[in-house]
């Protein structure tokens, strides 16, 4: 390969989409041509150029001008931040993992990955557990979004994931911690977390989301919790019709 | 529970059901919000520019068509927000003591400030470049994004946009060698 093979093949050698064969003479070319080697090396230095993560109040702003926009165009917005957290994890942890390996050569790779999700799962919980001790909501919101890329399921993070659902003054933010334990609905304690849950909160928005989750369970205490909510005459008059729905579709 | 893809919330956006775009900016934003960072180097001002981004998502919905993939959809909205906001001054540049005291630094750090000075010089050849070649530059190197749906936000073909990225870290690379030998431009 020459330098004017490369050029057509460069941006393919960089994302690593070459076949094996054309990756092979790029490399052998690279070795004996620091012209293109300098080009490469530019490319990868690139990554070195931090960016920073955008403050809490972008979040805020953003509902905020929903719900103006929603206001002055039409009533059907309504905002749900819970279920709205639930599925950032995942793509966000293929996300970093794929930008280091990337960024790795392919033999590095493996070992750098193991290492390094084992890093950022203590970052994530350390990360969580200091957020939900903030005084502000928006750090605790963002506390319980850190939360959703930890694995593992029972542990300080849920501890505090379930003091946030029972004692956080901030709706939104019980809202959101609702999705969180929920993630963990694989664990009994966590169940039993979300459904002793329901008598304490005062919103019904919360209790709401709480009987959503437990629709999708298969744990048979859910249809007795639901039928005595549905049968309780001092039960919020929302509620109880939401319990019977959730009856009637799951046919307890 | 799978989770929805991003075009089948966008298509649920568009036709009315207006909640849906909170699990949009979830999923979106920081990496948005990096995008504008790289190219304004501003904070505040990329703050701003993703809050329009899902401001025009949601007052152009209607225009989302079927299939087209959503960040490249995005994206294209956001480079429209980025050149129709006026430039403002630049905000006070970041820290720069490392090269003001750099001769009285210790020798055991010296390498680590040597990188750092490396990438402040790359960080300054990037924003030196035209703006187009930026753009590509970011969008391939940053955003997670593949050839094919930066063609889709450029609007060209996918060879087009591989030709595009050499001639851009080429140009990058040639500004960078310039300001390493501090030469003027
Ligand atoms: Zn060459």
């Amino acid at each position: 390969m020459n330098c004017q093979e490369l050029e057509t093949r460069f941006a393919d050698y960089c994302a690593g989409s070459l076949n094996a064969a054309d990756e092979t003479a790029a490399e052998l070319h690279l070795m004996s041509c620091p012209n293109c080697r300098s080009l490469l090396e530019t490319w990868r230095l690139l990554e070195s150029i931090p960016a920073p993560e955008p403050g809490p109040s972008l979040r805020a702003n953003f509902r905020k001008s929903m719900d103006q926009f929603s206001k002055s165009s039409r009533p059907v917005w309504h905002w749900t931040p819970a279920w709205g957290l639930a599925f950032i994890a995942a793509a966000l942890l293929i996300g970093i993992a794929g930008y280091w390996l990337g960024a790795q050569s392919r033999s590095q790779g493996q070992h750098e990955m193991a290492a390094l999700r084992t890093e950022l799962a203590d970052m994530r919980q350390m990360m969580t557990l200091s957020l939900l001790t903030r005084q502000s909501p928006a750090d605790r919101l963002h506390g319980i979004d850190v939360s959703m890329q930890v694995v593992e399921s029972d542990g300080p993070v849920l501890d505090a994931l379930l003091q946030a659902l029972d004692q956080d003054p901030n709706v939104n933010v019980r809202l959101a911690a609702v999705d969180a334990v929920a993630r963990f609905s694989a664990n009994a304690k966590a169940r039993r977390a979300l459904m002793n849950s329901l008598q304490k909160q005062s919103s019904p928005l919360v209790q709401v989301a709480i009987m959503d989750q437990m629709g999708q369970w298969t744990d048979p205490e859910v249809a007795s919790r639901l039928k005595n909510l549905a049968d309780d005459s001092s039960t919020d008059e929302i509620i109880r019709r939401h319990a019977e729905t959730l009856l009637r579709k799951a046919r307890y | 529970m799978n989770a929805p893809s991003n075009e089948d919330l966008m298509l649920a956006v568009r036709d009315g059901n207006l909640s849906r775009l909170a699990l949009l900016f979830e999923r979106h934003h920081r990496a948005l919000f990096r995008f504008f960072y790289r190219l304004t180097q501003q904070q505040g001002r990329s703050e701003d520019l993703v809050q329009e981004v899902f401001l025009r998502i949601l007052k152009y919905r209607h225009t989302y068509r079927e299939a087209f993939p959503f960040t490249a959809w995005m994206y294209q909205i956001a480079r429209n927000a980025f050149r129709d906001a006026a430039p403002k001054a630049p905000e006070e540049p970041l820290d720069r003591a490392a090269f003001h005291s750099a001769s009285r630094i210790p020798a055991a750090v010296e390498d680590q400030i040597h990188e750092s000075q490396q990438t402040e010089l790359l960080r300054r050849a990037l924003a030196e470049l035209p703006e187009e070649k930026r753009q590509v530059l970011i969008l391939s190197r940053y955003q997670g994004l593949s050839y094919e749906e930066i063609s889709l936000i450029l609007d060209c073909e996918v060879n087009t946009v591989k030709t595009r990225v050499f001639r851009s870290v080429k140009l990058l690379a040639q500004v960078y060698q310039r300001l390493l030998e501090g030469r003027p431009a």
